[in-house]
């Protein structure tokens, strides 16, 4: 017997787990580099995260007319944590670029539901090729090492890059850093991998990223960092020259490469125009302050809030103390302190806040306040100060409290008591007729409960024995043959034959449909692959490849060597010639 | 046709048996209650016994049981039926005061124990578990079958809920029928009940219980069951003191 209670309570459950089900956190769509700084023969990760979807979309990525873009595939993602169901896809692709310089990619666009959606920007500089890389481009494993700026200043923040590129297979990789020397090496991030091209060979790379620091001054040549490796080799001689087997009869050589030294010069800071308040902070800084309300009564409090920030060797970033004012009573806050890794060094912002509670009315002065440090950019000392605040304390009203009382007394509400019992007794007995009615569970036997709960399960066997594999290998047969017309009939109906992107989707639905895939994204190379072995001709599967490559390029950059109307009638050309040359 | 009139007749005569009896069981269980309204509680308690014994039980007739036996100032019966009762009728608000005033009467203080989630589930009956889950169940297969011709964004969803309400069902309706068919637990029943270090008259007196206490059963021999009613506090009892709230 389910009463009405109980009714609410499932119902409630259901509609939680419907609605937590349906709720995506949110629809919106971002875009994110692997790197921002790199050499002009890296490959870079761009990463297009869109959220609150399960289906595929085709983002449109501005600024990438200065790189080489590959697709590097789609995952898609769906959590639940703590009943909140978030839901993405991650289109990756990799970006070569064509020539250095400082680039904007992005904003990305994408139009889920109706809706247009825009990304964030991100900014990437492209260097020339170092050029010990180059030197050792004829080696299949090969370590280089640089520093961030070979002339600096004590205290200033350098980073020393260690790159790995390795085109065999490797494992057990061990790093030997250079040691002594009067300075410290300290990993600041996670190594980062990517692939990069030197002089036309194709090589993976492993960066690792380390912040040097040293109290001394004067010309150091850092020792080379060595790397320690296995290189797997594959065995000659195997009696089968096509045997599957081969790749397992791989034997590892131990094999060790160093990098060149490199030289870093270390200037002592100038002692002359040293300001009083220096504290050692070098690189380039700021300061903010902030007095909110500017306006108060006498009694109550205002905050002074002191931002500083920069970039530079941002732990070091004093603590301002306040000086002595009369008549304010000072409370300090603990200062709050974030320190980030960037392409350009350590950035830091900190906080600094006071409450500052004046006892009696006027006008009071608050600040300047100054912080001095080293610019690494100009090379003399600098000193950022804030503007003079100031803040206006009013009489405070005087205290009305005996008027007051007789109007608060008369508004409280009244004490509550808890209910008390006379005596304590028992409820009756039911007398009702229901009050034998056995419930429904109980008035079913074993075997019967037993049956409705396999009934369902069985009922899903049949149809996956005896009805959809049949029905399934129709449906498929016939979706495949009518691929064709289905397909010119999209491409009659697209708005804008400009729409470059929406053609490429379409050609790549007609493909799945009549290699009766079960979808998903494909690269020219695959698409080849997959043709040549659905019987095509290996001509017209290099043709479809190679249009393709350029109708994947015209949607990435935005740009087409050839007319759209020239691009669209290639397009249902290949189509005819791939529907007729595939074997149903 | 000679064969269809018998079986007419065994139909006929089945019928008129089956309302014979329920229509006995109407009569006793009306006489119960007036005998019950006339204070004469004892012979409530044969009449509400005779319509159990003649048919399946029912959380009220348990509840009637245990009032009257509290009537018979019988706590340790009164409580036993009352938890009996709690197997049908979990969340009958009558049940439910009857119990706890029934409980407060008890002389000893029980060991407070809290299992997350469990007085959630306490609220429901088995029946009610039973038919959620079924709901669930026919649920999760259909969307199964559904997905395998239609498999959309929101087939997707769907399943997804449907699997985790037919897991939590299944899981919910498991742990109930386990507690109500290895419920170990006991009521004292007597208004004072010795529990010995061993299953004999003989052996040291360890502590005693009251009317009314839920101790834990585990095995018997002969007219001794051995107890554990706290974590510290275990033993065996004369197996008369003390009636399992489970009908074997």
């Amino acid at each position: 017997m389910i009463t009405n209670h109980h009714k609410t309570y499932i119902t409630g459950i259901l509609i939680f787990f419907v609605w937590t089900s349906v709720l995506d956190a949110s629809t919106g769509v971002s875009l994110e580099v692997d790197r921002s700084s790199v050499t002009q023969s890296d490959a870079i990760k761009l990463t297009i995260k869109v959220s609150g979807t399960q289906s595929a979309v085709t983002p449109r990525v501005s600024g990438l007319q200065d790189f080489r873009v590959e697709s590097g595939g789609t995952s898609s993602n769906f959590s639940m944590v703590n009943g909140q169901v978030s839901s993405s896809i991650d289109q990756t692709y990799y970006l070569y670029p064509k020539r250095e310089g400082k680039f904007t990619i992005g904003p990305a666009f994408v139009d889920i539901n109706g809706k247009r959606y825009r990304s964030n920007a991100v900014t990437v500089s492209v260097s020339k090729q170092a050029t010990d890389a180059a030197q050792q481009s004829h080696q299949p494993v090969f370590v280089t090492a640089s520093v961030s700026d070979t002339d600096a200043y004590v205290g200033q923040t350098i980073f020393y890059t260690v790159k790995f590129y390795y085109s065999v297979a490797v494992r057990d990789l061990g790093i030997v850093l250079p040691e002594g020397q009067g300075f410290l090496l300290k990993q600041v991030s996670k190594p980062s991998e990517y692939s990069s091209n030197v002089k036309g060979k194709q090589y993976k790379v492993i960066e690792i990223r380390h912040a040097l620091t040293t109290e001394k001054t004067g010309t150091f040549n850092i020792p080379p960092t060595v790397m320690k490796m296995n290189v797997m080799q594959r065995q000659r001689g195997s009696r089968h020259p096509f045997s599957v087997f081969d790749d397992f009869f791989t034997s590892a050589h131990p094999h060790s490469v160093q990098s060149q030294p490199v030289k870093l010069t270390i200037s002592p800071l100038p002692e002359t125009n040293q300001p009083t308040d220096f504290t050692g902070l070098v690189g380039e800084f700021t300061l903010q302050a902030r007095l909110d309300p500017q306006k108060i009564e006498s009694g109550e409090s205002t905050t002074l809030t002191l931002q500083m920030s920069g970039t530079g060797n941002v732990q070091l970033m004093p603590d301002i103390t306040l000086p002595d004012m009369d008549n304010i009573k000072v409370y300090s806050d603990k200062p709050e302190i974030a320190i980030n890794e960037t392409a350009e060094g350590f950035t830091g912002q900190k906080n600094m806040k006071w409450a500052l509670v004046p006892q009696k009315e006027g006008h009071y002065s608050i600040g300047p306040f100054r912080l001095s440090f080293f610019s690494t950019k100009e090379g003399q000392y600098k000193t950022v100060s804030t503007q003079t605040m100031n803040l206006i304390v009013t009489p405070g009203k005087k205290q009305t409290t005996e008027t007051q009382i007789t109007p608060l007394a008369q508004s409280l509400p009244p004490v509550k008591k808890e209910v008390q019992f006379f005596q304590r007794d028992i409820l009756p007995v039911h007398d009702h007729t229901d009050a034998f009615q056995i419930n429904s569970y109980d008035r079913l036997f074993l075997w019967q409960r037993l049956i409705m709960f396999i009934f369902p399960p069985f009922v899903y066997l049949l149809v996956v024995v005896f009805f959809f594999r049949k029905t399934r290998l129709k449906i498929e047969k016939l979706t495949a043959k009518k691929a064709l017309v289905q397909f010119y009939k999209k491409m009659s109906k697209l708005q804008s034959p400009t729409n470059v992107a929406e053609m490429l989707k379409l050609f790549y639905q007609f493909l799945n449909q009549r290699l009766q895939r079960s979808g998903g994204t494909l690269t020219p190379d695959e698409v080849q692959n997959i043709l040549t072995d659905a019987g095509i001709v290996p001509d017209i599967a290099n043709k479809a490849k190679t249009l393709l490559i350029k109708l994947e390029a015209a949607v990435y950059t935005g740009q087409s060597d050839q007319d759209i109307n020239v691009l669209e009638e290639s397009i249902r050309e290949m189509a005819k010639q791939l529907d007729k040359g595939i074997k149903s | 046709m000679k064969n269809l009139g018998i079986i007419i007749c065994i139909i006929f005569i089945s019928t008129h048996h089956a309302m014979a009896e329920n229509g006995q069981r109407l009569n006793d269980f009306v006489q119960a209650n007036e005998a019950y309204a006339n204070a004469d509680y004892q012979k409530a308690i044969d009449l509400y016994q005779a319509v159990i014994q003649s048919g399946q039980p029912t959380g009220s007739l348990y509840f009637n049981l245990g009032n009257c036996f509290y009537r018979l100032d019988k706590v340790g019966w009164a409580i036993l039926y009352y938890e009996r009762a709690m197997r049908y009728i979990p969340d009958d608000p009558d049940l439910l005061f009857n119990l706890k005033h029934a409980r407060s009467q008890v002389e000893d203080q029980p060991e407070k124990k809290t299992v997350p989630l469990k007085s959630t589930l306490n609220q429901f009956n088995l029946s009610e578990l039973f038919w959620f889950m079924m709901i669930c169940h026919v649920g999760f297969w259909g969307i199964l079958i559904v997905r395998r011709f239609h498999r959309s964004e929101w087939s997707y969803y769907t399943f997804v809920v449907l699997s985790i309400l037919w897991a939590i069902s299944l899981l919910s309706f498991s742990v109930k029928w386990y507690d109500i068919y290895y419920d170990n637990r006991g009521i004292v029943v007597s208004s004072k009940a010795i529990v010995r270090s061993g299953p004999d008259e003989r052996e040291t007196a360890l502590f005693e219980l009251h009317a009314g206490s839920i101790v834990g059963c585990e095995r018997h021999e002969g007219n001794w069951r051995l107890i554990q009613f706290a974590t510290d506090k275990r033993g065996w009892a004369k197996i008369n003191d003390i009636v399992p709230v489970r009908i074997e």
